[in-house]
């Protein structure tokens, strides 16, 4: 059997001096959507940064493509970082173009300038918000707000995904086209997709297995929500 | 007798009174240099302060906080020890000049800067950090945005440490010696010019000292309400 895409064992997370999360295991295969869900405060966006690598760690592992990510103090190593792309609950968009938000990445990575935005124009061709590339990034609507960041992490081509959130803000039309993208990353791409959403009838269409979180802590396979 | 020497310290700065502008020029000169020197050294250290976690931290935070109210003679007691003939760094005859100045004046900025950028970073939204390491960058490059993206903030703090030193006057008194046409500033030049009599020229630099400290609190303020804006 192969080894999990991003795997997270006995991780604890406090905040504060206060235990917030606490999972013993979650794993999330090659091409697998695994949806989190649970109410707000129940620890998922938690769970999403501390699956990203950016939190500090009271103790657990988490390994990404079988090599060991991140345990401890954060931040993960920068290389490891970069085979995941995290769109937040609320994205910090950057004050300058969508554009320029959506190349952030690519610039990071040492991408020529012609080549970032052609990328990034295609994503945001794909997204729908292409109209949009020239306005001020940080002036826009929730849901676009929402978009761009969206934008911004699939121009990375990453083999995972952390997604807290996305649907969340968009009305239905774009959200029906999030989703499908969503399905077509996983099934036609094999993109590893680990997913927080509190809206379960939103995404309750997708190819997901399904992981219920409350209280910082997954609940077991079939005790529901 | 204020009402007349004012009106002859005003006089004295319209017809460019060389004993009044020249001190301007030194403090202008030497509290610039020292600002300068001091915001190289201390955004850094502000920044490695504010968002880097490691032990003892707090207490460094708790050092550059305390230290933000260091009395200015004190910092002039300090500098003129180790700069004196006997003192430690005395072959480098600096004393009574305006480098010894220069030296006190960034040691009394130092903290300031330090402690309010560390601050201003500490309080910087979580999301800016994550958003650059979600992205795939590394932790220089995040502090890089944060800072950037805190930048008025960041220059409120400079403007405070450059209000500090500019009107200071224990430090130019002790290492400057408040000597003609090298080392007087604005403050020692007060000092000077009121104890010997000269009431319309202390007045003279003394609406030059309220200006530029008035202009350099009303810019910081400024920034800092455009930041609240944001």
């Amino acid at each position: 059997m192969s080894e999990p895409f991003l795997s997270i064992r006995d991780l604890r997370v406090r905040r504060g001096g206060q235990p917030v999360l606490h999972i013993d295991e979650l794993s999330v295969g090659r091409g697998e959507l695994v949806l989190l869900c649970g109410e707000n405060g129940s620890g998922k966006s938690t769970l999403i940064l501390a699956a990203a690598g950016l939190l500090d760690l009271e103790a657990g592992t988490i390994h990404l493509q079988g090599k060991p990510f991140h345990r401890g103090t954060a931040p993960a190593p920068m290389q490891l970082r970069r085979r995941l792309a995290l769109v937040q609950q609320t994205p910090y968009l950057f004050a300058t173009s969508v554009l320029r938000n959506t190349t952030y990445g690519l610039r990071l990575r040492g991408v020529p300038r012609p080549q970032r935005r052609q990328r990034a124009r295609a994503v945001l061709e794909q997204l729908g918000i292409a109209h949009l590339a020239g306005r001020r990034a940080d002036r826009l609507s929730v849901g676009e707000q929402k978009l761009v960041a969206l934008a911004r992490a699939l121009v990375l081509d990453c083999p995972g995904l952390l997604l807290d959130e996305v649907t969340a803000s968009l009305d239905e039309v774009v959200r029906e086209r999030v989703l499908e993208l969503i399905r077509n990353l996983v099934e036609r791409q094999g993109v590893s997709i680990l997913m927080a959403s509190h809206l379960e009838r939103a995404s309750a269409d997708l190819p997901a297995r399904r992981a219920d979180i409350h209280a910082g802590r997954l609940r077991p396979p079939g005790t529901g929500s | 007798m204020i009402a007349e020497g004012t009106v002859q310290g005003i006089s004295l700065l319209l017809r460019l009174d060389p004993e009044v502008w020249g001190p301007v020029w030194v403090s202008l000169s030497v509290s610039l240099t020292s600002t300068g020197l001091a915001t190289v050294l201390a955004l850094p250290a502000g920044l490695a302060l504010g968002l880097g976690r490691f032990r003892g931290r707090r207490l460094v935070l708790g050092l550059a906080n305390t230290l933000m109210a260091l009395p200015t003679v004190l910092v002039g007691l300090l500098v003129y020890a180790f700069l004196t003939r006997r003192g430690p760094l005395g072959e480098l005859n600096l004393l009574y000049t305006r480098g010894a100045m220069v030296v006190g004046q960034v040691i009394l900025a130092f903290p300031i800067i330090v402690g309010l950028c560390a601050a201003a970073v500490e309080r910087a939204d979580p999301r800016i950090g994550h958003t650059v390491l979600g992205l795939g960058g590394g932790r220089l490059r995040a502090a890089r945005v944060v800072a950037l993206e805190m930048r008025t903030a960041l220059v409120a703090a400079v403007a405070a440490g450059f209000g500090r030193v500019f009107a200071e006057v224990g430090i130019s008194m002790m290492v400057g010696g408040n000597i003609r046409g090298t080392t007087r500033n604005i403050t020692t030049g007060i000092a000077f010019e009121t104890g010997k009599g000269e009431f319309a020229r202390g007045v003279a630099l003394g609406v030059v000292l309220l200006v530029v400290a008035l202009a350099v609190n009303l810019t910081a303020s400024m920034l800092q309400s455009r930041r609240g804006e944001k």
